[in-house]
């Protein structure tokens, strides 16, 4: 199938259940809001090595947070609820209150709830307290500039992980500025994540290696220097490769970021889209591209 | 169904309408209400015989009171869930033991507005009186849940032993505001007045204004607190009723009742900011 000049491979991304969460995280300035953000979904590119997948969700007004501050929304994304846990414990407690002037604030409505608050008010040394409105527990903790407020419990969901795209270009200028502009769409997407460094894997990876300690390696078959050494899966035009890997909080986003990804991709110097999957043999999740793409098939 | 009963009461000083909930009356079959019981002192009269009874099949469940409603007690006591509307002033121990639901009072308060209440809210368009959510005369505990809200001035020991829930007082409040205190909040947009906080344990007392602070608070300093931001986005909803757009500012803050825990916080807004 062609799409706007750019081969379309009939395949499918495979995704996997994984838990979410979303904070907001707000600051006297819109400086030290994103610096807190920043520092909360830092090094979360992949659960393989980072512990869980982070990143910005979007940017909230003044008007629109519990206090009438600047906020970030972040997303975080892990295998399970007790990784999710850690990972809320440990960056709330030494990336968003040790930010200045910040505080952290549950972003989603759910039945399901980890009481990170409840466990970060510890630090408060007896000399925390709290105060109880509209039934939300805010637990405030005395610190060198005021106090850090934070929700007592944090909303969780059952989302989706590992959506993706791979695109395949005749040049690193032209794939990448087509890279960025999949990332630029999946991330204007609210509920939508893309984890990796700018949003762009540069490295897609493969189960397995043939190291017995690593558990991922190189994708080979994408990889524009082994060619001839290996079964690529690169055509015989393009010289480069990256993915867009799309986490979201339900399977409707996830395909709706995979749509506006590969449109906003197709542009001059794209040759080729695919996906990555395992045979559909793991993830529940499959996203057919030329399904997502169906009101817009030529 | 919108039930309006309109009070007649020339001979009786006081009527105890605790029986008159939403939860109760609206599911009762008018024949039956007609009938109820009403007692001041130690005799009773008929509901039919102390009000005029008008239904509204078509519009929101609510209870409406007008008339003599200055001489109704227990309006909305131990209520549950539902609302009321009080359209004139109010007697005695308006909202007691509240749970749940909305109370709604067009006018003015008397004494002893929402004590021991556990839930739900009030709201005030005129002054209450003494003893504003506080609690039964010697138990420990006032207040323990729900909002009180009163757009014009209050007086003496509002918020008495209250152990959490919130009061906002748009006008001035009498003496020794949140005597006692546990825990809550209780904002105060104009004048607070003299002994606020005595023997105060902990929670938190917001004012704009205040008469004299007792010597048993420490003054900490200047701080900029983040949870009164949440409550100024939370009151939002009320700005046209309160003035309270002060609350996202700075504030000096006293730490007290000295001689009892000193976890009570009296928070002034900086106006030399």
């Amino acid at each position: 199938m062609q799409y706007k000049g750019v081969e379309i491979e009939n395949t499918f991304a495979e995704a996997f259940p994984m838990w979410a969460a979303r904070l907001i995280i707000t600051a006297g300035m819109d400086q030290w809001a994103q610096c807190a953000a920043n520092a909360a979904s830092g090094l979360a590119t992949s659960i393989i090595g980072c512990g869980c997948e982070a990143g910005i969700d979007y940017v909230l007004k003044p008007e629109k947070t519990s206090d009438g501050r600047p906020g970030y929304a972040i997303l975080l994304f892990t295998i399970s609820k007790e990784d999710l846990e850690r990972e809320l414990l440990k960056r709330i407690g030494q990336g968003v209150l040790t930010t200045a002037t910040s505080a952290c604030y549950n972003g989603l409505e759910s039945n399901e709830h980890l009481a990170i608050g409840h466990q970060i008010r510890y630090f408060g040394d007896g000399y925390q307290s709290s105060k109880l409105l509209a039934g939300q527990r805010y637990w405030r903790i005395p610190v060198a500039d005021g106090e850090f407020v934070v929700d007592e419990k944090f909303g969780i969901i059952q989302g989706v992980g590992g959506g993706n795209i791979i695109l395949m270009g005749t040049d690193l200028p032209a794939t990448l500025n087509a890279a960025v502009a999949a990332a630029d769409a999946v991330r204007s997407i609210p509920g939508a994540l893309a984890p990796f460094p700018g949003g762009i894997c540069r490295s897609p990876s493969k189960i397995g290696s043939r190291y017995r300690s690593l558990s991922a390696s190189t994708n080979d078959a994408f990889c524009p220097t082994l060619r001839g050494q290996v079964d690529s899966q690169l055509t015989d035009e393009a010289q480069v490769a990256y993915e867009i890997v799309i986490d979201g909080l339900n399977e409707a986003i996830v395909a709706q970021a995979m749509r506006a990804a590969v449109v906003a991709a197709c542009q001059p110097g794209i040759i080729k889209i695919t996906a990555a999957n395992y045979g559909g043999e793991l993830g529940p999740y499959h996203f057919s591209l030329y399904e997502i793409l169906e009101s817009d098939v030529t | 169904m919108r039930l309006n009963l309109n009070f007649h009461l020339p001979n009786i000083p006081a009527l105890d309408v605790s029986k008159l909930l939403p939860e109760i009356i609206l599911k009762q079959p008018l024949n039956e209400l007609l009938n109820l019981e009403l007692t001041y002192g130690n005799q009773y009269i008929l509901l039919k015989d102390s009000c005029k009874i008008t239904e509204d099949p078509n519009s929101p469940d609510v209870v409406a009171f007008s008339g003599h409603t200055n001489k109704l007690n227990y309006i909305a006591s131990k209520m549950r869930t539902g609302n009321i509307i009080v359209n004139g002033d109010t007697g005695d121990w308006v909202g007691t033991e509240m749970s749940g639901g909305e109370l709604i009072i067009n006018g003015n308060a008397r004494d002893s507005l929402g004590v021991a209440m556990k839930g739900g809210m009030i709201k005030v368009s005129g002054y209450a009186g003494d003893q504003v959510g506080a609690g039964y005369f010697g138990k420990p505990l006032g207040m323990e849940g729900g909002t009180i809200l009163i757009r014009g001035n209050v007086g003496c020991s509002v918020g008495s032993h209250m152990r959490r829930g919130m009061i906002v007082i748009g006008g001035n409040t009498g003496r020794f505001t949140g005597e006692g205190m546990r825990a809550g909040t209780i904002i105060v947009a104009g004048n607070l007045g003299y002994g606020a906080g005595l023997g105060m344990r902990r929670g938190s007392i917001v004012a704009k204004t205040y008469s004299r602070i007792l010597p048993c608070f420490r003054r900490v300093g200047r701080i900029d607190p983040i949870w009164l931001k949440i409550y100024n986005q939370y009151l939002q909803t009320w700005e046209k009723d309160f003035s309270l757009k002060w609350l996202s500012e700075s504030f000096i803050k006293f730490s007290g009742d000295q001689n009892v825990l000193v976890r009570g916080e009296l928070l002034v807004h900086d106006n030399d900011k």
